[in-house]
């Protein structure tokens, strides 16, 4: 448990650092372990052979010095022992010194001089001997010795003892070790570099889509990730690629309708303002016409009535009641204008189509021009209330248009009713106008009216189309859907 | 706007490369530090030993220790031999002797050996031995120096001297020794054994007679060497020779005797003159009732040797 807490910050920490520094320092372990590995290995293996080797030989030597000074001990030719002795010892490698001690381990002849190291004769003692010899290590101020026991006639005439140094042992040790560490160190740096330069390529595409993304966070759409090969990264570019540019397009098309948005909102408000003082036109209108149209008329009535009162003659109150009667008449016409004008009763009692064709014949007879009007289908269906409503007040402000700019001869209305939807199409053969610029002009009052028409063309889900050439009249078409 | 190696729109980003280099730094510092950790672990285990040694001084000289001798104070006697087989040989054949001689006197015998008789005459002259025993030429010449006595004569096959064989391979066609002309030849020990070699030329120096002479120390070794194939024939002592046939029958057979030299003394024991007589007698009583126990029987045995006698005339006919 502790251990996994103790190295849980080494592997967050690990697979927190960059790309580049996993890859090399996967290169760079992978390397060194195997370089550390055979180090270890080279190691054991080489110590192992040498020390083998060592003893081999050392038993060799000091077979063959018992052999040979088991004579010289048995005749007591001491002198003979200690050339073989010294003989042996310039003879032989690694060999750091020679005894020969009796059976008692009194030193009979030895490689040291007049003196012996003290601690030297005791060491290694014993009469035990596995394998005819008996080895131990002893640690000198000149590192290891290999101290090799084997007993002179079998033990009668003493005891050869012979220690091999492993001085060139950890010389040699040392020498290999540090040519692999140096192997393994230039090793190292070459796998570094060899994998700096795949590491550098495999990940500065994913550095630059980094990059890219945090600049397409800050909507900067115009840079693109390079793509330079098939694999992954290069896919990821791709589809990064495609993600951008239908990003850019998405932003575009957002900012394009943020723009209409506003413009209409623009216009809204100001064919709501319109509304309200064409509102108030009409009150006027409508004052203005009862002041002075039936006020007047009532007034005359009244004037009329309080004549007769006076008049005794009665032919010349018969006379007077008829003219008054048809003073009333027109009293009684007024008003009834009056109320058409404000809200066409037609469209409410017989429907669109007969509204709609009855203001045609208002229309032609006001501005004294001929308008056809055609209505299919309706066969005593009604549409909904809304949608008459905005098709008749469409209509009625085609045929404003109309009378207002187009100086037309013609006009045409047709309603068509079709299985979801209703038609209705206002054609004249007028001055027309560049429909584009004029929807596209700054001159917002030229279009109010236009807007007004598409405002209540989309109220009730329909569509509005205008369609025009200078010269050649205008067409309007308007369609709305309506459920069944 | 920058761009990229190949003409692509390049980003820049907040992060720069400036910050992204100096964070690979410090992490790559992190990652050689763990690097050098694992490495240093690794070589700690790798150099780790089991366990630890004795330790010496060998720059710290002294006199050698020397061991005290037994406690048995008693003043050992000191008996040289001159071998005449090789001193691994000698040692053991003469140090079971030399035990048996001290339990018999009830003094410890102490062994010396030597190749040479002159060596073993100087030591008793010297009286650094009490006791001696050596081949005959050896004890006349001791005799005539200073009086070297003669205690006991071995008797072998009942005889108190033997001849020295010509032997070769018990392969070689060669049959007599005048066959060996022009052949190797080897002598164990011209000192000891007659120069004159029986090859029947009347005189003839060996030097002529064969095309190589050797000279092999101990006898025991001039047999194997015949045995062994390394020389043609060999002069070698009788009494090595019977000797060898009872402890190393294999390679006496390996050989084969094809001619003999006039018989001579066997060695004898012999000691100092002026030697104590009580010591001379008791060791000559030991030497000739050696052969009455059980032990001293067992240590003539592998002697090759009947008995001791005492010097003078011949056994045969005394009985055996």
């Amino acid at each position: 448990m502790s251990v996994k807490r103790l190295l849980r910050p080494i592997i967050v920490w690990a697979l927190g650092v960059s790309v580049r520094v996993k890859i090399m320092g996967i290169a760079l372990g992978l390397v060194l372990l195997l370089g550390v590995g055979a180090v270890i290995q080279v190691q054991g293996v080489t110590r192992a052979t040498f020390t083998r080797e060592m003893d081999e030989r050392a038993l060799s030597i000091a077979r063959d010095m018992a052999a040979r000074a088991a004579d010289f001990i048995l005749l007591e030719d001491f002198v003979a022992l200690r050339d073989l002795v010294l003989e042996t010892l310039a003879s032989s490698k690694d060999v750091r010194y020679i005894l020969v001690l009796d059976g008692r381990g009194n030193v009979l002849a030895h490689t040291f001089g007049h003196f012996l190291p003290p601690d030297l004769q005791p060491a290694n003692a014993g009469n035990q001997y596995t394998g005819g010899f008996r080895i131990q290590r002893l640690a000198s101020e000149e590192g290891i010795l290999r101290d090799v026991a084997v007993p002179i006639f079998q033990g009668r005439a003493g005891v050869v003892r012979v220690g091999m140094s492993e001085e060139r042992l950890e010389q040699t040790l040392t020498r290999t070790t540090q040519q692999l560490l140096l192997l393994v160190a230039a090793v190292s740096l070459l796998g570094v570099l060899a994998a700096y330069l795949p590491t550098v390529i495999l990940t500065r595409p994913l550095l630059e889509l980094r990059d890219l993304t945090r600049a397409v966070g800050r909507k900067v759409f115009s840079s693109r990730a390079q793509v330079r090969f098939g694999d992954e990264i290069g896919q990821l570019a791709t589809a990064f690629n495609a993600m951008v540019e239908n990003l850019e397009r998405a932003d575009a098309e957002r900012s394009h309708l943020l723009d209409e948005l506003r413009v209409k909102e623009q216009m809204r408000l100001q064919l709501l303002d319109k509304v309200i003082s064409a509102q108030e036109d009409e009150r006027k209108r409508v004052a203005r016409e009862l002041h002075d149209e039936t006020s007047q008329s009532l007034t005359s009535l009244l004037v009329g009535l309080k004549v007769l009162g006076s008049v005794v003659d009665l032919p010349e109150v018969r006379e007077k009641a008829a003219e008054l009667r048809a003073l009333g008449g027109k009293i009684l016409r007024d008003v009834h204008d009056l109320a058409f004008q404000l809200r066409p009763s037609l469209l409410d009692s017989l429907g669109l189509a007969a509204a709609v064709q009855r203001l045609a014949e208002d229309y032609a007879e006001k501005l004294g021009i001929h308008i056809d009007c055609h209505a299919v289908g309706f066969e005593g269906r009604r549409l909904p209330p809304g949608t008459e409503t905005a098709l008749y007040r469409i209509v009625q402000e085609a045929l404003t248009n109309v009378a207002k700019h187009a100086e037309a001869k013609n006009v045409s209305v047709i309603l068509r009713e079709g299985e979801a939807s209703v038609l209705a199409v206002v054609e004249d053969d007028g001055k027309g106008f560049p429909v584009a610029e004029v929807m596209g002009s700054a001159a917002k009052d030229k279009r109010l009216g236009l807007f007004g028409m598409e405002e209540r063309a989309a109220l009730v889900a329909g569509k509005l189309t205008i369609e025009s050439t200078p010269g050649e009249g205008t067409t309007v078409f308007v369609e709305v859907p309506f459920e069944q | 706007m920058r761009r990229g190696p190949l003409g692509h729109p390049r980003a820049t980003g907040r992060c720069s490369g400036s910050e992204d280099r100096e964070r690979t730094v410090r992490h790559l510092k992190g990652l050689s530090a763990l690097a050098t950790l694992s490495l240093g672990v690794f070589l700690l285990a790798g150099c780790s030993e089991q366990d630890e040694p004795p330790r010496v001084r060998l720059w710290a000289l002294a006199p050698p220790e020397v061991t005290p001798t037994d406690a048995d104070s008693r003043v050992p006697l000191r008996f040289a031999v001159a071998l005449a087989v090789s001193p691994q040989e000698g040692y053991q054949l003469y140090g079971d002797l030399a035990e048996a001689l001290g339990q018999k006197i009830g003094r410890p015998v102490h062994l010396i050996l030597r190749r040479a008789f002159s060596e073993v005459n100087d030591l008793v002259r010297s009286r650094e031995a009490e006791m001696a025993q050596l081949c005959s030429r050896g004890f006349l010449q001791g005799h005539a120096d200073f009086g070297l006595t003669a205690l006991a004569v071995p008797v072998v096959n009942r005889r108190k001297s033997r001849p020295s064989y010509v032997i070769v391979s018990a392969e070689s066609e060669i049959g007599t020794p005048a066959e060996l002309a022009g052949k190797t030849f080897a002598f164990a020990d011209p000192l000891c054994a007659p120069e004159a070699f029986p090859a029947g030329r009347g005189g003839q120096r060996p030097e002529a007679f064969f095309r190589r002479k050797l000279l092999i120390t101990g006898h025991d070794r001039a047999i194997r060497a015949v045995a062994e194939g390394l020389v043609d024939g060999a002069l070698v002592d009788g009494l090595v020779y019977a000797r060898l046939a009872l402890t190393d029958p294999g390679q006496v057979a390996k050989t084969k005797v094809i001619g003999e030299t006039a018989p001579y003394m066997n060695p004898p024991v012999a000691v100092h003159p002026g030697l104590d007589p009580t010591v001379r007698e008791k060791l000559r009583r030991a030497l000739l009732t050696l052969h009455e126990e059980q032990t001293g029987r067992a240590v003539l045995t592998r002697l090759a040797i009947d008995r001791f006698a005492a010097p003078g005339g011949e056994v045969d006919g005394r009985g055996r």
